[in-house]
């Protein structure tokens, strides 16, 4: 074997928030850590500057590069990098750049629920995790500091806590109070959505400033995104490098990962080595990877002996709902969400269709739309001048509401993502292949959500709800490298780490036995924390 | 984080103008002078109460003037010649989206000419565009000062 390119006792393929918290941690904890990221490093002016000059500014992957050596679903063209093999489309998007999808993440911090953890025991549906809430609590209270969440303690979330929110609660918006009157007393209990942004300054990051676009970017840096944690790892002697595309993982005699072989954006090839191997890289790219990295002794792929590299691809598929209310609630002011509803998270009902929760967006119509771009074409379209055209676009801004339901998707094999070797990236790597169908319990949810939906936007007073018609992807992309007791029927143990491979582990949500009903990235981060002295031990051996 | 892959504004709706800019190789000798001050009156009538900046009226003229069309059209309704005709709705229409959305067509489609001074930020009673820093925390709890409503 040729001399290494780099060589590191940990190496960590990924530098989204699962990566960059390990590295981070790792680092301080006095390892040698080298972070390699597919796509290029970008600063916070670069893609601010991006995103003003963007004609469709409220896409989420807007001011990130669309490079073609590190190829991510694209807002121009879905079909560009992701090939659908059907039946239904598989439409989740992820970043990659130094940061990764953190960039544009919407903050919303959830813990999962008790019972999330055990959905066969409780519902008989899915499957059980290999730990449980109780394992996982102390993780989760360090990941939010580790983050920074916001949250009201008087809230009762179903998520038992042992230690304060870091932060004191998002103050509500004008259109949340018009909410919150008018959900008070009924089924639905409107909470303060934990989220990772700041109410006051907190870890050298200011307080909030009211952009109204944490997603798809912020532009003071109030919400956390993972490159906190890529600078943490670098103040503490981690390696960063870029634009460097991992494409191959082999194997010793000894079936322990010996290394990984890279390409640059200009096709030149290169090599890692390392004690420690950690993939990171989401969960379309790190079973993409293991997949690609066939040999002879392995023609499965690597980690792979279970067969469900790939499997159970899940997302939270979504149903919106838009409308105007019946007076001005002033919507597109503060953060994207700031309340939601989160007591439809559970209920003996799961055993027919999904939890959800329902978020309360304060975007007026902007996802559902292109709103306020297209409300304003629309009325000058309709030939309105002058002072009539300023009032007809102010009534309606005004009153725009926007609310939406993310379901729990169950894991299902069939849904998958496997490589294409026939068709092939600009350096010649295989693009993703998805293989995805909704099942009738998620469509029994889409069904509940829009019932839910209907009852609260008549609470709130609207006119007739507009719905979206088929489940829309919440990009949560989970499940592709699951986590279990069993290696015959899973990919990881609860630590994170390869049944077949002692040296490799695999972080992000790809290790999810089941989705919840809560937005991913709290559990990513706790996870990641989680297994930090896992893959020390390891490389201390 | 929702994907709504049919939020995107259509070609059609942010469209400036019904002919590419390139159709300029085709275009006939102009008949008349167009000046910045006549283009800037009828920006005024058009688009609303708001201060207009001659520097943004002078690049959405020149991608006017480079559609032959578009620039015929805006030749009649410069001297008031407003009959109503689908090139006259549409030449208004252009220079109202071009004010509120800060764009303009150019011959790679559609151009960013401004973001801060757009003037669909004033239309919404916004004092700073969505993606600045707008205020301190908290300053959305309450209506914008601009308007009295309970």
């Amino acid at each position: 074997m040729t001399d290494p390119d780099y060589s590191a006792d940990v190496v960590i393929v990924g530098s989204g928030v699962a990566g960059a918290l390990a590295a981070a941690e790792l680092a301080e904890r006095g390892a040698d850590v080298l972070v390699v990221e597919a796509g290029p490093r970008i600063t916070r002016n670069d893609a601010l500057l991006t995103y003003y000059d963007h004609p469709s500014r409220n896409w989420p992957s807007a001011p990130y590069p669309d490079v073609p050596y590190a190829q991510r679903p694209s807002y121009r063209d879905p079909d560009t990098y992701v090939i659908q093999g059907g039946p239904d489309r598989f439409q989740g998007s992820y970043e990659r750049l130094v940061g990764g999808t953190t960039w544009h993440w919407e903050a919303t911090s959830l813990r999962f629920l008790p019972a999330d953890f055990r959905i066969r025991s409780e519902f008989g549906i899915g499957v059980d995790w290999p730990l449980t809430y109780e394992d996982l609590e102390p993780w989760y209270g360090a990941a939010e500091r580790a983050m920074g969440i916001a949250g009201d303690p008087s809230d009762d979330l179903g998520s038992p806590r042992s230690e304060p929110y870091p932060m004191p609660p998002m103050p509500h918006s004008y259109m949340d109070r018009q909410f919150r009157q008018a959900l008070a007393g009924s089924p639905y209990t409107p909470v303060t959505t934990p989220a990772a942004r700041n109410t006051e300054p907190y870890a050298g990051r200011l307080a909030c400033c009211g952009s109204n676009s944490c997603t798809p970017i912020c532009p003071s840096g109030a919400k956390y995104d993972a490159l906190s944690h890529v600078e943490a790892a670098e103040r503490a002697g981690a390696r960063v490098i870029h634009d460097t595309v991992v494409y191959h993982i082999s194997l010793n005699d000894s079936r322990q990962i010996a290394g990984l072989g890279f390409k640059r954006p200009d096709g030149s090839e290169g090599a890692i080595d390392g004690q420690v191997f950690v993939l990171a890289a989401h969960a379309l790219e790190t079973p993409k990877l293991l997949l690609m990295s066939r040999g002879e002794d392995n023609p499965q792929g690597v980690a792979n002996s279970s067969g469900l590299v790939g499997r159970n691809l899940m997302d939270h598929p979504y149903k919106a709902s838009w409308a105007l209310a019946n007076r001005p609630v002033w919507p597109m002011r503060g953060p994207i969400t700031i309340t939601s509803i989160e007591n439809t998270r559970w209920g003996d009902w799961r055993t027919e269709r999904p939890a959800y929760r329902i978020a309360i967006y304060n975007l007026g119509w902007g996802w559902a739309t292109g709103a306020p771009v297209t409300t304003i074409t629309d009325f000058i379209d309709q030939g309105l001048e002058g002072e009539q055209l300023v009032q007809a676009i102010r009534d309606d801004t005004s009153r725009q509401v926007m609310i939406a339901s993310m379901t729990e998707q169950l894991p299902d094999p069939e849904n998958r993502i496997v490589p294409d070797f026939d068709q092939r990236d600009a350096i010649g790597i295989p693009r993703p292949k998805t293989f995805y169908r909704f099942d009738d319990y998620t469509h029994r949810g889409m069904a509940a959500s829009e019932a839910a939906h209907e009852e609260v936007f008549g609470l709130l007073g609207t006119d007739q709800p507009r719905h979206s018609p088929d489940p829309l992807a919440g990009s949560h992309i989970m499940g592709t490298c699951v986590m279990g007791v069993d290696p015959a029927a899973s990919v990881v143990d609860s630590d994170l780490r390869s049944h077949d491979h002692p040296n490799l582990f695999v972080l992000g949500s790809s290790v999810f036995a089941t989705s919840a009903a809560a937005n991913p990235t709290l559990t990513i981060a706790a996870l990641s924390l989680r297994a930090v002295q896992p893959i020390l031990d390891q490389f201390s051996q | 984080m929702i994907e709504f892959p049919s939020a995107r504004p259509t070609r059609r709706q942010l469209v400036m103008s019904g002919v590419a800019a390139s159709a300029l190789l085709f275009a006939p000798a102009a008949n008349a002078q167009i000046e910045l001050t006549d283009f800037m009156e009828l920006s005024r009538r058009l688009a609303g109460p708001w201060e207009l900046d001659a520097d943004l009226g002078r690049t959405y003229l020149r991608s006017l003037l480079s559609n032959p069309r578009m620039r015929a059209a805006l030749e009649r309704l410069i001297v008031g010649d407003d009959d109503g005709s689908d090139d006259i709705a549409e030449v208004k229409r252009a220079i109202q989206k071009q004010w509120y959305l800060g764009a303009y067509d150019d011959d790679d489609g559609q151009a960013v000419a401004t973001f801060e001074r757009a003037l669909m930020w004033r239309a919404l009673g916004f004092d700073q565009p969505i993606g600045t820093c707008r205020g301190s925390l908290g300053f959305w709890s309450e209506p914008p000062a601009f308007h009295d409503h309970n």
